[in-house]
């Protein structure tokens, strides 16, 4: 016998039957328990590609992605729709996600239907936005598909703007306000998702989501006059009021809570604006270095030689106190913290100039002692780091006092502390000076948005109530809460600045 | 199994489907185990090996993981499985007396009744002799002559290219004719 012959003989070899189907069993046991969260959930093993491209890659390489989809297109079956379901603006099967969507609308005259089908549409479109800005991978294809995502929800929201209107026109006002109640609260759902996808997002996509959200308030008023619009005023004034007064009312809530929010971060601007410059001058004052470097880099050359002197003679006397600067230090970190409160809660009650100027002169006190634990602190990291850049900040605080005095530079330290207070004691002076003034013109904003919304309130209390006052109401609502939202962007504006 | 099949049942497995998981245990399972009952030659062995390989293969699926071949996964399992097994195990037996119930050719039984016993003789000298070769050779004639790959599905498995899988088979063969000659 040949060797082929006895291997063929050889090949015959099975595992037995018994165990070949106990461990079947096992095998999809297995297999069912590790991957059930996969089928329960829809989700792909592999993040990195979505489920179409699976298809693409796995399945049909050699043939070209552009030939796939006009296929699968035309041909319409079950399967290509499938694989389109889940896909994203940036995968090649999402050209038949929106042809099925166009050919759905183009089908249905029914204009009631049509409005529905743009709430739908734009709701897969938040989907869509979502699922792009959860995902794990940033890069820039990333971004541009988010983009497109943002500006697909856009279009979505105006389309339902428009397919409210076409609705108006031709039916009848029944199912008109029906329709343009549906279409409000399920604005107000979509509100709420893209407020808080906007926490999460980078400021390139932020920009763009506040533009959909301008349309989604126009698309939610508009929704609102609609109703007011085509009610009939009949002789029962109640029914005009249960209708459209309840929206309004559920609206002015919304703003009112806002408006808290904002005044709350305006006044938590002033706290924090001091507590972090109190912050900094315990660190370090690099920051305030920074801006004393801005002042100086004019004239610096000629300079350096003395300062190399100095630095030997600053150099013995550091080694020399050390530990009385430790000490002295501590005492002083402890009142500054008690005298930090103190002034948190005098600045809470209202801003007369008297009080100012009690403030600032006790400003001023605790900034000369934190000034000087700075400089301790400064002189302490120095001795325990010798580092160049803490060498040059030296040279910088002694340069500042060779321009303002005109005068011989001086071996000592206690002179140059003092003046370099002087110094740095202005600078933050202004800076609280100014979030004062931001936070005062925020609660401004903030206080013309309540009143009109007080307004509001009185009159609805009305009972002889026309279309055009409703209309009014509404117009007045969106001033209000246009208000609010350029005083939330004042607040992060501010909170911007204090953190440079 | 035909590469397009094969990547439609992986496409498959990436969304969980469980008729995927069917297919692959049906059609891998017995040929991962006569891979493995060559090299082991002990049917507990195998049998508990070949069901190792498919459990690892789950939680490979599990991490994550991009497979782009699935036939060579599995086989890379199943050899990397044998190799920690041998680094345990000291003592390997020869000869089986369960080979006769796995025959299931019947009709070479019927034909050939008188000369089961020859057959089982001559399995184990092809057993003796493939244990004197190399590791790697024994795995080329197995794969190719017992499990019937192609060279190129071989050269996958092992990442070699297809010329040097043809020539260390044609020594491996030579290798094994001189053994079984000089016995």
């Amino acid at each position: 016998m040949s060797l082929t012959q006895k291997f063929k003989i050889l090949k015959n070899i099975q595992p037995r039957k018994k165990w070949l189907e106990q461990t079947r069993e096992g095998f999809l046991i297995q297999a069912k328990k590790e991957f059930e969260y996969v089928r329960s959930n829809n989700i792909s093993l592999n993040n990195k590609y979505s489920t179409s491209l699976i298809f693409l890659r796995l399945f049909l390489k050699p043939i070209s992605a552009l030939a796939i989809v006009a296929i699968l297109f035309f041909s319409g079956s079950t399967f290509a729709i499938q694989a389109a379901k889940n896909t994203v603006p940036g995968d090649p099967l999402y050209v038949i996600k929106i042809n099925l969507e166009k050919t759905q609308k183009m089908l249905t005259n029914n204009k009631e239907k049509r409005v529905g089908l743009a709430i739908n549409s734009s709701k897969e479109r938040l989907k869509e936005l979502k699922k792009l800005s959860y995902s794990i991978t940033p890069s820039t294809k990333n971004d541009k598909n988010i983009k497109t995502a943002t500006q697909n929800l856009n279009e979505g929201i105006k389309e339902i703007k428009v397919s409210l209107n076409e609705l108006k026109e031709e039916s009848n006002s029944k199912t008109t306000i029906e329709t343009a109640k549906t279409v409000d609260t399920q604005t107000v759902k979509i509100e709420k998702e893209l407020i808080q996808t906007k926490k999460e997002a980078s400021p390139l996509i932020k920009e763009e989501i506040e533009k959909v959200l301008n349309s989604v308030e126009e698309t939610s008023s508009h929704a609102l006059q609609t109703i007011i619009n085509e009610q009939e005023i009949t002789k029962t004034d109640s029914v005009i009021k249960n209708e459209a007064t309840d929206i309004i009312e559920n609206k002015i809530k919304q703003t009112e809570e806002k408006i808290k929010e904002v005044k709350n971060k305006a006044v938590d601007l002033v706290k924090t604006s001091e507590l972090e410059i109190l912050a900094e001058v315990e660190q370090g004052g690099e920051k305030i270095d920074q801006i004393d470097q801005q002042k100086i880099k004019e004239n610096t050359k000629t300079k350096k030689q003395e300062n190399a002197n100095q630095e030997n003679a600053n150099k013995m006397q550091e080694q020399k106190n050390d530990i009385i600067i430790k000490q002295e230090n501590i005492k002083i970190l402890e009142e500054t913290q008690n005298s930090k409160f103190k002034i948190q809660n005098e600045n809470k009650s209202e801003n007369l100039k008297t009080e100012e100027k009690d403030k600032k002169d006790e400003n001023i006190k605790i900034l000369e002692e934190t000034q000087n634990s700075k400089l301790k602190i400064q002189n302490e990291n120095k001795n325990e780091n010798l580092k160049t850049e803490e060498k040059d900040k030296k040279d910088e605080n002694i340069k500042i006092l060779e321009e303002t005095q005109n005068s011989k530079p001086k071996t000592q330290n206690e002179t140059i502390k003092q003046e370099d207070v002087k110094i740095i004691k202005t600078i933050e002076q202004e800076k609280i000076k100014e979030n004062k003034e931001k936070s005062q013109e925020i609660i401004k904003e903030t206080n013309k948005a309540e009143t009109i919304l007080k307004e509001v309130k009185e009159t609805l209390k009305q009972k002889d109530l026309n279309k055009n006052d409703l209309n009014i109401i509404v117009d007045k609502m969106i001033v209000s809460k246009k208000l609010t939202d350029i005083a939330e962007k004042m607040t992060e504006k501010n909170i911007k600045t204090i953190k440079q | 199994m035909f590469k397009v099949r094969e990547k439609f049942i992986l496409w498959r497995i990436q969304q969980g489907k469980i008729k995927a998981f069917e297919e692959i245990y049906d059609f891998y399972a017995p040929k991962i185990y006569k891979f493995i009952y060559f090299k082991v030659s002990l049917v507990e062995d195998a049998e508990d090996l070949t069901s190792q390989t498919f459990i690892k293969f789950l939680k490979y699926l599990n991490n994550k993981k991009i497979i782009n071949n699935l036939q060579a996964l599995l086989y890379n399992i199943a050899r990397n499985l044998v190799i920690d097994f041998y680094r345990q195990k000291k003592q390997v037996s020869l000869f089986d007396d369960k080979i006769k119930d796995q025959i299931v050719d019947k009709k070479n039984l019927i034909e050939n009744l008188n000369s089961t016993l020859d057959l089982a003789i001559e399995i184990k000298n092809i057993k003796k002799a493939l244990k004197k070769l190399n590791n790697e050779d024994k795995e080329i004639i197995i794969l190719r002559f017992i499990n019937d790959l192609s060279i190129r599905e071989i050269s996958k498995i092992f990442g070699k290219s297809q010329i040097n899988i043809r020539v260390s088979l044609h020594r491996a063969l030579k290798k094994l004719k001189k053994i079984i000659n000089y016995n």
